[in-house]
């Protein structure tokens, strides 16, 4: 097993390093240079040329990748010119607050999504899966902006229980501090994920109710609720382990759509903004941690893979 | 409990906790005699500043530091446009009175009025003095500073005593253009707090404590303030706020108590707070301007906010391909006349943009798009390019059918085809090239609309043999494409190889003009420049949007006029009692 995640930590971190060479050379191949998107159109050339000196731009392009890992290993992401902050501090003032939105969404999408799927897939074929699969398929097909939009005329304007907007402190306690703003961006967020997951389960158990195993609990006299939930849903939770597993890297991304909609300065917005300026250090910056974040998401999945089921560590024992 | 019991019972349960806990949390919208936060304090949608220095870095130099900078630091000059002084010098908030020219308009010796630093100092020359050794020191790093302008125009700064000094030019410029676009970059710095003794270091270690922002609130160097507030709290990226500096020796002396910047995602972020009433002054995105009668509804009252500005589609007179054809007058003609700006500022801008005849902004309230040298007219945009030897096709493709007619450079069967490089994000930009596309197919003229994030960063000024040359038209005009100092002359724009001439216009005739605007006492001579350009035509006017549509509470007193050159004066904002 040590073998085993040495073996894919050491393949994660060449994906990452080729991750953050392929951004570089992209980002560097953009139309328009970074000095005159930041300093404007009054820029003079001397300024100009000051800029590129002074941000390493005036050398040739292996130089400036050669630096930005030598910065890299030191821990130095570099210092945001547009924001007038080191891209470390950007990035640390936003991911706790993307991560509290992501994880608060998600938890509240899997805590809906597994039982809605269960109900489906016992009911299969009846009017509750037919109401939820019609209510899932709306929520899946409405668009996220349009979503926000909607609880936001609703839920603030017509009906005025909740603020329009996300929770504006600085520090994550002052974040927690307003819960009411968090209740819409989460629920804009979960709406969406309790529609793909429910999916996800509602097939998975169906599949697994199927099974000869379900069978003989069935006629070795367990109750229905136990065979459902002690055996089949154990089970079924495969799908939502991989899903979850592929979800990491949007807990560091973040939702572009809510944040701006709901005016949560998080980590889609950095990135999306950062990427209309020319931002480089920005850019590469958080494409690292979300690198970084896929490639853990996966092996997160493995391991859980792992724990739920113990054919896959049998194997991974074996190898 | 059955199963879907239980499931009813937890949604219920997850729906009364949301509703509790967001009890009192919004909806708190209408207050009389105060705004979202009570009577003495005004919530404001604005971007976070970024920079305190007064002295502003390139890259720094947006509208908002520029404002935050004046609310904490009293500039030397302050301007008001309605015509009401000379040299347009706002007495009131000005730092010292209007200079006094002599030596044949080459000196001004500028006396300051009786103020003092928050701290009880007296502002002194000395203050004034400061600054002066910082630019000169550093003019390198200051945005402000082109070689061969301020301060390398000055043959000697003078100070005669505590309040009086001088500045001597090395020639004789035109009073009105000195005092409107080169002492309004002066602002007096407090040497007894910030002087180290050498300029260099000083300035080093003040720009590094600018570049520090989370520090701003708490650093000791920014608390010696001459302007009318304080900076109470400062969040990088986030919320700042500005505290009424209770020692501020000026006549304008705050009327609330705080001011409470709070920056927005985006215009739908901002918009979605503004209808709930959560902010007393926002602004209205120009997509969302069928909401005005609802926003007023709701108490708000909606200000277009006029800009001291010109828009206008830039030529890129370099472009090996199209150059050649901007350079043909009755070309730029042709075009201008296919720009139905009247109807594009009524329709599609909805009444907030005004028609741009020439380089100087209207006065306003004049009646806008009157006067314009070419008017929209497509028949005579047609005659005139069949009288030049172009064969038109309505709704084909115009080529050029006799090169001898054309102009030089043409070659037979070029087509009039161009690629303009927009702004993308902005809907009224979008629809107005759909428009102007559209009238220009009518006479074969045909346009490939290109949106990009930051038009101006992809089409610099550029020489022929450059391949970033290769743009044929840029527009970055949807909040305006040019913001003039008090003085509207056009050094900057369109003399020969000026810093913000994108397209390489150069005709001597308009130097000649734009350089008499500048140097000449002839108070005509801004007049005689404006007509001239209006006629030649060294881009092609646009319909000018205004800078924004702000929104406010009606319970708000002061806010207007906005001020042209794009400051905001919060120390005239109060509540009605």
């Amino acid at each position: 097993m040590t073998r085993y995640l040495l073996t894919r930590l050491g393949q994660a971190l060449v994906i990452v390093i080729l991750v953050t060479l392929i951004t570089f050379v992209i980002l560097h191949l953009l139309p328009g240079g970074a000095a005159r998107a930041i300093l404007g159109k009054e820029a003079t050339l001397q300024q100009i040329a000051a800029f590129n000196h002074e941000m390493g731009y005036d050398r040739p392009l292996w130089q400036q990748y050669a630096m930005y890992l030598q910065r890299l290993v030191q821990g130095d992401l570099g210092y945001s010119f547009q924001l007038n902050q080191s891209v470390a501090e950007a990035i640390s003032q936003r991911v706790p607050k993307t991560m509290l939105l992501s994880l608060a969404s998600t938890l509240l999408a899997v805590v809906v999504a597994v039982p809605l799927g269960v109900v489906q897939a016992v009911r299969r074929n009846r009017w509750p899966d037919y109401t939820i699969n019609g209510l899932s398929l709306l929520a899946y097909a409405t668009p996220i902006f349009f979503m926000g939009l909607m609880m936001i005329i609703l839920f603030s304007q017509v009906w005025p229980v909740l603020p329009p907007e996300a929770p504006q402190g600085f520090t994550l306690a002052e974040v927690l501090a307003d819960p009411a703003g968090l209740v819409l961006p989460t629920l804009t967020l979960a709406i969406l994920t309790v529609a793909v997951y429910s999916r996800y389960i509602r097939s998975s158990m169906v599949d697994n109710l199927n099974e000869n195993y379900v069978r003989t609990a069935r006629s070795k006299g367990l109750s229905e609720g136990r065979v459902i939930v002690g055996h089949t849903l154990r089970n079924g939770l495969f799908p939502v382990i991989t899903l979850l597993g592929m979800y990491l890297p949007a807990l560091f991304s973040g939702a572009l759509v809510v944040e701006r909609l709901f005016n949560y300065p998080g980590m889609g917005l950095l990135f999306w903004q950062a990427a209309l300026k020319r931002d480089y250090p920005i850019l590469l910056g958080v494409t690292l941690l979300i690198s970084v974040a896929t490639v853990l998401g996966a092996l997160v999945a493995d391991v859980l893979y792992a724990a739920v089921d113990p054919r896959v560590r049998l194997k991974a024992g074996r190898s | 409990m059955g199963t879907r019991t239980r499931i009813v019972c937890g949604v219920v349960a997850i729906g009364l906790a949301l509703t509790a806990c967001s009890a009192g949390a919004g909806g708190s919208a209408q207050q009389s005699g105060g705004g979202a936060q009570g009577t003495d304090t005004v919530t404001v949608a604005f971007r976070t500043p970024n920079w305190i220095l007064p002295i502003s870095a390139p890259g720094f130099t947006q509208g908002e530091n520029e404002i935050f900078s004046t609310a904490l630091y009293r500039k030397l000059y302050s301007y008001k446009l309605d015509g009401s002084s000379p040299d347009n010098v706002d007495p009131e908030r000005s730092l010292a009175e209007p200079p006094a020219v002599s030596d044949g308009g080459k000196t001004l010796t500028i006396t300051l009025k009786d103020n003092t630093w928050s701290d009880g100092k007296p502002i002194t020359t000395k203050d004034v003095q400061f600054w002066w050794d910082l630019v000169t020191a550093n003019k390198d790093k200051w945005a402000s500073y082109k070689p061969g302008g301020f301060p390398d125009n000055i043959d000697s700064f003078k100070v005669k005593d505590d309040k009086t000094f001088s500045l001597t030019t090395k020639k004789a410029y035109n009073a009105a253009w000195f005092v409107g676009n080169q002492l309004n970059r002066i602002v007096p710095l407090p040497q007894h707090a910030w002087d180290k003794g050498d300029a260099k270091k000083t300035f080093e270690e003040l720009t590094a404590a600018s570049k520090d922002p989370k520090s701003y609130a708490t650093n000791p160097l920014w608390k010696t303030n001459s302007g009318p507030w304080k900076l109470q709290s400062y969040v990088p990226s986030g919320e700042v706020v500005l505290a009424k500096q209770d020692t501020y020796s000026g006549t304008d002396k705050p009327k609330l108590n705080k001011i409470v910047l709070r920056p927005f995602t985006g215009d739908d972020a901002e918009f979605n707070v503004l209808r709930a009433g959560q902010i007393d002054y926002g602004y209205i995105p120009p997509a969302n301007l069928s909401q005005k009668a609802y926003l007023e509804s709701k108490g708000y009252k909606v200000a277009p906010w006029y800009g001291w500005s010109i828009t206008y589609l830039q030529l890129n007179f370099n472009n090996p391909r199209t150059g050649v054809l901007f350079k043909q007058p009755y070309l730029r003609q042709a075009l201008q006349m296919l720009i139905d700006q009247p109807t594009i500022s009524k329709v599609i801008w909805s009444g907030m943009a005004a028609p741009t005849c020439g380089p100087v902004p209207a006065k306003q309230g004049s009646p806008a798009g009157q006067g314009c040298a070419y008017p929209f007219d497509p028949a005579k945009a047609k005659q005139l390019l069949e009288s030049h030897g172009w064969k038109v096709t309505p709704d084909g493709q115009t080529t050029c059918a006799d090169p001898a007619l054309c102009g030089e450079g043409i070659a037979k069967d070029t087509p009039l085809s161009f690629t303009v490089t927009s702004q993308s994000g902005f809907a009224a930009t979008t629809k107005m090239f759909a428009e102007i596309k559209s009238t220009m197919a009518k006479v074969g003229v045909q346009l490939t609309i290109k949106e990009v994030p930051d038009s101006v960063a992809v089409t610099p000024a550029c020489k022929a043999e450059e391949s970033k040359c290769d743009w044929d038209m840029s527009f970055f005009g949807s909040q305006g494409s040019w913001y003039y100092p008090a003085f509207a002359s056009g050094e900057r724009l369109f003399q020969t190889d000026a810093p913000v001439n994108l397209g390489s216009y150069s005709n001597p005739e308009a130097d000649e003009l734009i350089e008499k605007a500048q140097f000449s006492a002839d108070a005509g001579a801004l007049q005689e420049y404006n007509d001239f350009l209006a006629k030649d035509l060294p881009v092609l006017w646009m319909p000018n949007p205004v800078y924004q549509i702000s929104a406010y509470k009606s319970g708000l007193q002061g806010v207007e006029p906005q001020d042209p050159m794009n400051l905001m004066y919060f120390q005239d904002w109060s509540w009605k009692s």
